[in-house]
């Protein structure tokens, strides 16, 4: 009987702690919409293009661009993380990260993800078309910054 | 047709062979529940009534723990229902979970059915015609386990009756345990030593020399064989050409049906189904034979 208690108890714990992070997808697309005014607009682009046939795969737009370039407002400080997190909610794309959600990975935008196309693939991000030596989450975008997502299928060499 | 227990043990090693092929290699729910029933059918009308319901609580956790631990692991999937972390938990992620789940369950449950019907003596049998030093080792390893088990107990039967697990401290308890431990691996390490030692003066796997075999391959046998292999040529090949497919990401299709597709099925319910109902025959046949005596 003690055991069972223990068991329920541990179990209840870890059941809060996993789902304290938990949000339904109505929520998740108003909470974190900026109330701040906003002082600088940035652009994003998302593409694909470097995978090859893409016509054979239903969830792959044919032409490469997930998200063409697009204007958004952000408040200052923003991440470059923050900025793929606001477009996500405008756009409905699924966006899948890992690792420290303080210092996130992008494993998979709209369920293209890294490792799909090679061992070599993934998506990076680049800046003003250069790319940046530290993670989305700690680059702080600027007024005016262009900010690129990038599917590569082999490390950043097939960029560029 | 007799019995699966009764049948060659190469016949019986090429039914659960493409049995297990077809449940590890296919991802159509279909195929999988099919499976996993005909496993379970099978496994509760040969096995003795004893505590089963601990075992299926068992099993029951480890399908909760696959199903529901796949969506907090992979975000892949078109329809999120709701987000951990900013992370997509999704509707096909926690399907696919569940589709794992219903394989894991029915490779354990005919795997259950093979442990119970190719016995010791059959596993030799068959590969000693390969290599009669991979034969002793897979034989003697496979029992490893229960044996270690039945020795526990003897030792520690042996132990408690000379009083030594009656004291209250966890200590004590914990070096006798240790002891016990120990004596068990000394024991099966020499058993281990001496079955070698007795085989090799026996002049096992020597050249020429033959074994006595129980097994002769009858005719029931070649027809088994025969309805075996059409069966799972059916099923193997509408796998195989993507007759079944079922993709769960990044959104659950399903292969348009297709007539190889409906044969497929109907032939891999037949082949599952088929040790149940030998069995179920048979019960039938005793009873209807003792009632006219």
């Amino acid at each position: 009987m003690k055991k069972l208690t223990t068991l329920t108890l541990c179990f209840a714990v870890l059941t809060l702690m996993l789902f304290t992070g938990c949000q339904n997808p109505s929520e998740h697309t108003t909470t974190t919409t900026s109330t701040g005014e906003s002082s600088a607009t940035v652009t994003l682009t998302i593409r694909c293009d470097t995978i090859e046939n893409r016509e054979n795969y239903s969830h792959i737009p044919n032409d490469g661009v997930i998200l063409g370039a697009t204007e958004y407002a952000i408040e200052q400080g923003d991440s470059a993380y923050d900025l793929i997190c606001k477009a996500a909610e405008e756009e409905n794309l699924i966006v899948a990260t890992d690792g420290d959600p303080a210092s996130p990975y992008i494993t998979g935008i709209s369920n293209i993800f890294g490792g799909d196309f090679g061992e070599l693939s993934g998506w990076l991000f680049y800046v003003n078309g250069e790319s940046p030596s530290v993670g989305c989450a700690d680059y702080t975008l600027c007024d005016g910054d262009s900010v690129e997502w990038l599917y590569t299928c082999n490390m950043g060499e097939d960029l560029s | 047709m007799i019995k699966l227990s009764e049948l060659h043990p190469i016949v019986a090693g090429v039914y659960f062979l493409s049995v297990l092929l077809t449940a590890m290699f296919s991802s159509h729910p279909a195929l999988l529940l099919t499976a996993l029933v005909g496993g379970m059918a099978f496994f509760f009308k040969t096995a003795p009534r004893t505590s089963h319901t601990k075992e299926l609580c068992f099993y029951f956790l480890l399908f909760l723990l696959v199903s529901l631990s796949n969506p907090l692991f992979s975000h892949r999937g078109v329809t999120p229902l709701f987000y951990l972390n900013n992370n997509p938990i999704t509707l096909e992620a926690f399907l696919c979970g569940i589709g794992l789940g219903v394989m894991i369950l029915a490779v354990i449950f005919w795997f259950k059915c093979l442990s119970a019907v190719m016995t010791e003596d059959k596993i030799l049998w068959i590969f000693a015609k390969i290599s009669p030093k991979l034969a002793l080792l897979l034989s003697s390893s496979l029992r490893f386990i229960p044996m270690l088990k039945t020795r526990s107990e003897k030792i520690r039967e042996a132990q408690k009756a000379l009083g030594s697990f009656s004291a209250d401290n966890w200590l004590t308890k914990l070096r006798l345990t240790l002891c016990v431990y120990s004596a068990l691996i000394t024991w099966a390490l020499e058993s281990a030593v001496e079955t070698g030692a007795s085989m090799k003066a026996r002049g096992y796997g020597l050249k020429g020399r033959t074994n006595y075999s129980l097994y002769r391959f009858r005719l029931a046998d070649a027809f088994a064989l025969a309805m075996i292999a059409v069966l799972s040529i059916v099923t193997l090949s509408a796998v195989a050409s993507g007759a079944l497919s079922f993709e769960y990401y990044p959104a659950v299709t399903i292969s348009a049906q297709s007539l190889h597709g409906t044969l497929a099925l109907i032939s891999f319910g037949a082949l599952c189904f088929l040790p149940f109902i030998l069995e179920v025959k048979e019960d039938l046949k005793w009873k209807f034979y003792r009632s006219r005596i």
